[in-house]
């Protein structure tokens, strides 16, 4: 009886051990499979990374109006009296500055690290050196600056590095100061469990970890951070199987890449690379000995032990991982004196801010369309863009100021309903590339979010009547009685008859200034003499000139289209203003110019795209129509805001005064700003009273790094000194004399009737030059 | 659009006949379909270096700064010759990076614009090539008119290997009459079947 019980209690206990195994056996295999599936698929999300375009230093630049030491701070260069050794450093002497730039990779191009010599006259750069060669350098690019990242939920910074590229004694110092055994245990240092045991029986609880390398990466790979024994349990056997499916090499690489360094605001620091750039502004192999020790220190806390917030218990952790280096023998007497004796070399602390929220949006709907956005957020891409963060700053400046002086000056805009304020958009853009360098899309994104630079359709009032001009002097080129800046035109009320019906476009306060040269119908903004133009030339045509250079949203065929009643977008506008700017070729607008793969391979390019959309002549002759408007018409404000370098422009109003809009540029910047209510309020201003001085504000900041450049005339065009009020060549005796453009041909060939008696009115060299 | 590996492209050496094109009643009509087969291919940068006359590659432009030179179009044109010395290289990725920053610190410079019209001659994204050297032409015409004659030229190449006969021969013309000593624009003049232009 006895035997028989002892012998189903035998076969009881196999079984139950057979079943236990199989169970065993399960949970390893699942775990095995979690394991390889982590290991050999992708094992982080990397969130792809926004770049703003390199800039360039050349002679000739101002260093100050070009913001050069906020882009150095951006870009963690640390300013300091003594020479620069190290990448990163910079100098101030007596006539100019010492930069050690540092290398950098640019989709396509490795550019090297350079010690150059600015020599500067005042601020501006008159010659450049490289002060280890001494070669003449004529341009420079600084590295461009992280704009923001796309993240997935959670906000993880982190870029993935071979073990072979990161220093070696910084891997000695993760080793020595993590897990000293990491070299001999399969996964589990009994040694280092046993002593944590001991520690957690005395204080009745867990408090200390035994943890290897191994343990940790697995706890950071699949497990959640609550200390309980069946976590470490699962822990420690999944450490073992790591250890016997990988090499130790492996191990460590992903545990480098995968550690906690730490907070920057609402983003996580994750990795040795970029923790090194948090913290020193410098990748992991430029890190000094004192550097490389302060970062393995931090791994077991990263925030208690944080050299910005607690310097003096980072040096302590700091000091504590050089004597074990010193110890293991990873480093000599020496070098553990000298370092201890470093200071913090900290990169100045920053939390980064995305600076330009609506634009890093419209990337995002742009790209969107090639890129899931699963790729976008989780891929590491990187996305290279033509934005300039110092104009994206003047851009929200002026846009903020501008907006806080109207409420300022009309109170009445200011006391309303938080959810209705005052709106403002600007966005700006270099005509011959389309590159937008700058986007504000509403006074505050925090509040909201809707991109008004991109998506606010409203109606552009007489942005839109340059357009008509356009058109009237590309049909110009082939016309029998062609219209030219000068031909007079009748500004008086009239009636257009079409399909639906009669329209009686009238003037602003209903002023009317009888007959005017076309240039006055432009520079004054009248209605009616603009819509005579309009009549003389066909609704269609100006609606294709308008098309060619742009305009995509629908533009219904009545005439009022021509004064701006069909709405568009600033961006619309800044396109269509752009081909002006840069003499009739549409160059496409466009935000991102590279895209490159977390391996730096480039997997879109978007060079500048061109397309001549109309001649180069008809573009010359509104431009130079527009310049009149800032000189003598309704853009006068920017003159009288003391902006003086060349600039055509046009201000727009529509009715009821609800939009408020400027557009203009210079040769090399182009600026449209839209001012009004979400809701189509009336504003009750003007585009020279409400967006002007945003643009002028905006532009005297942004171009005055550069040299001014001028509108050159193309072939083909004529530049003639007339008397604006008769259109005759001028003379001596003209009271007014005006240079005006034509197609070379169309130019007057006779003398102002009132004072032919006079010689030729006097020509400047340079015009001579101009019209060939 | 990639513009690192032209050879990768897709599109064929030798353009089928196309359309006829918009003509230009300065230059005799000829049926496209009567010229010979090697007509319409994209004339390689050889061809141009080797023909005489105004094609032959220029001197550096370096050799255009003097004391008068603006600081920063002394810079662009130095990054215009680093951008040719990339195009002769094969390096067309970093050449288009530096014809850009060009344009970005000197937007009126004819050079920039004639080398990126090379660039894109080379990818046979013609349209590009002669937008870019129409602009070049167009900055060049009055103060460098042999750069503006082969700019021509080289937008008549471009739209010779688009298939635009028509418009290339109106190029090409255009080349000879802002510089009749252009013999590379003669060449293709009479390539695509156009009469001698007469001599000023």
């Amino acid at each position: 009886m006895l035997r028989r019980a002892t012998l189903f209690l035998a076969l009881l206990g196999l079984a139950a051990a057979a079943v236990g195994a199989a169970a065993v056996a399960r949970t390893l295999r699942h775990l095995d499979a979690v394991l390889v599936e982590k290991f050999n698929g992708r094992r982080w999300n990397f969130p792809s990374r926004i770049y703003s375009d390199a800039f360039l230093i050349y002679p000739g630049l101002d260093l100050r109006a070009a913001g050069l030491d906020d882009r150095l701070r951006r870009l963690n260069y640390r300013f300091a009296d003594t020479e620069p050794l190290r990448k990163g450093d910079v100098r101030r002497t007596p006539d100019g500055l010492d930069l050690f730039l540092r290398d950098f990779s640019y989709p396509g191009q490795h550019v090297d690290d350079r010690l150059v010599h600015l020599e500067l006259n005042g601020d501006v750069v008159v010659a450049m050196r490289d002060l280890r060669s001494g070669e003449a350098l004529y341009a420079l690019q600084l590295e461009p600056e992280l704009i923001t990242g796309l993240y997935k939920s959670a906000w993880e910074e982190r870029r993935e590095v071979p073990l072979s590229q990161l220093p070696p004694l910084l891997v000695r110092a993760v080793i020595v100061t993590e897990d000293r055994r990491f070299a001999s245990h399969r996964g589990v240092d009994p040694i280092g469990v046993a002593r944590a045991l001991v520690t957690n029986l005395r204080s009745g609880g867990v408090v200390q970890g035994g943890s290897t390398l191994t343990q940790q990466l697995m706890k950071n790979f699949f497990l959640s951070e609550e200390r309980t024994m069946h976590r470490k349990v699962k822990e420690a056997v999944m450490a073992v199987l790591a250890e016997q499916r990988y090499s130790k090499d492996e191990i460590l690489e992903n545990y480098l890449n995968e550690i906690y360094f730490g907070q920057n605001g609402l983003e996580g620091i994750f990795g040795v690379w970029e923790a090194s750039q948090f913290y020193f502004a410098r990748p992991p192999e430029e890190l000094s000995v004192g550097d490389i020790a302060l970062l393995a220190g931090l791994i077991r806390a990263p925030n208690a032990c944080s050299p910005f917030r607690r310097p003096d218990r980072a040096r302590e952790r700091r000091d504590t991982v050089l004597q074990l280096l010193l110890d293991n023998g990873d480093i000599d007497r020496a070098a553990y004196d000298a370092a201890r004796a470093e200071p913090l070399h900290l990169a100045a602390t920053h939390t980064r801010t995305n600076l330009a929220p609506n634009f890093v949006d419209f990337l995002r709907e742009d790209l969107g369309r090639n890129y899931p956005r699963d790729v976008l957020t989780s891929e590491g891409l990187g996305i290279f863009t033509s934005l300039d963060l110092e104009l994206q700053q003047a851009a929200a400046t002026a846009v903020r100021n501008g907006i806080a002086e109207l409420e300022d000056r009309y109170p009445r805009l200011a006391n309303r309903d938080p959810d209705h304020r005052v709106q403002a958009a600007l966005i700006a853009v270099r005509p011959q590339t389309g590159a937008i360098v700058a986007m504000v899309g509403g006074r505050d994104y925090e509040t909201t979010q809707f991109n008004r630079a991109v998506h606010a359709r409203r109606q552009p009032g007489s942005i839109f009547k340059p357009l008509v001009f356009l058109t009237a002097f590309e049909a110009a080129r082939t016309a029998d009685d062609p219209i030219t800046p000068s031909t007079p035109v009748l500004d008086e009320p009239f009636e257009w008859e079409y399909d639906g019906g009669t329209w009686q476009p009238s003037n602003y306060r209903d002023e009317y200034f009888g007959q005017v040269p076309a240039r006055r119908a432009l520079e004054l903004s009248l209605n009616a003499a603009t819509s005579r133009i309009a009549y003389r030339v066909g609704l269609e045509p100006i609606l294709d000139t308008a098309r060619r250079i742009g305009i995509e949203s629908p533009l219904p065929p009545y005439p009022s289209v021509i004064l701006g009643a069909a709405e568009v977008t600033p961006l619309e506008v800044a396109q269509a203003y752009a081909v002006i700017a840069n003499q009739g070729l549409k160059a496409v607008v466009r935000g991102a110019s590279k895209v490159v793969d977390r391996q730096g391979q480039i997997v879109e390019r978007r060079p500048v795209a061109v397309d001549r959309a109309v001649s180069p002549q008809a573009a010359y002759l509104v431009t130079h129509l527009m310049e009149g408007v800032l000189d003598r018409g309704t853009g006068r404000g920017v003159r009288e805001r003391g902006f003086t370098r060349p600039a055509a422009g046009k201000t727009g109003t529509t009715n009821d005064a609800r939009d408020a809009w400027f557009a203009g540029f210079t040769p090399d910047l182009l600026a449209v700003v839209w001012v009004g209510f979400d809701d189509t309020d009336p504003l009750g201003l003007t585009g020279a009273e409400a967006a002007l001085p945003i643009w002028t504000a905006f532009m005297q900041q942004a171009s005055a790094a550069a040299p001014p450049a001028q509108f050159q005339p193309p072939t083909g065009v004529a530049l003639v000194r007339i008397d604006p009020y008769t259109g005759g060549i001028a003379t001596a005796a003209c009271p007014e004399t005006i240079l005006e453009a034509f197609w070379r041909g169309q130019e007057p060939t006779a003398s102002c009737p009132i004072h032919s008696q006079h010689p030729p009115a006097a020509e400047p060299d340079d015009v001579s030059a101009a019209s060939p | 659009m990639p513009l690192d590996s032209p050879e990768e492209r897709d599109a064929p050496a030798v353009e089928p006949p196309p359309a006829p094109a918009a003509d230009d009643s300065a230059v005799p009509k000829i049926e496209e379909e009567t010229l010979p087969d090697d007509v319409g291919a994209a004339p390689s940068t050889d061809d141009t270096a080797t023909a005489a006359g105004l094609t032959v590659e220029p001197p550096p432009l370096v050799g255009t700064i003097d004391n008068g030179t603006a600081p920063n179009v002394a810079a662009a044109t130095h990054l215009v010759d680093a951008g040719r010395a990339s195009i002769a290289a094969g390096d067309y990725g970093t050449a288009l990076e530096q014809l850009e920053r060009a344009i970005a610190i000197d937007s009126g410079n004819p050079y920039a614009y004639y080398y990126l019209a090379q660039l894109h001659l080379i990818h046979r994204t013609y349209d590009q090539a002669i937008a870019f050297a129409d602009r070049a032409a167009s900055l060049s015409e009055a103060r460098a008119p042999e750069w503006a004659s082969r700019a021509y030229t080289l937008q008549g190449n471009a739209f010779e290997a688009a298939g635009r006969f028509a418009d290339a021969r109106g190029a090409y013309t255009r080349a000879i009459q802002t510089a009749p000593g252009n013999l590379a624009a003669q060449v293709g003049l009479a390539r695509v079947g156009g009469p001698p232009v007469a001599q000023p």
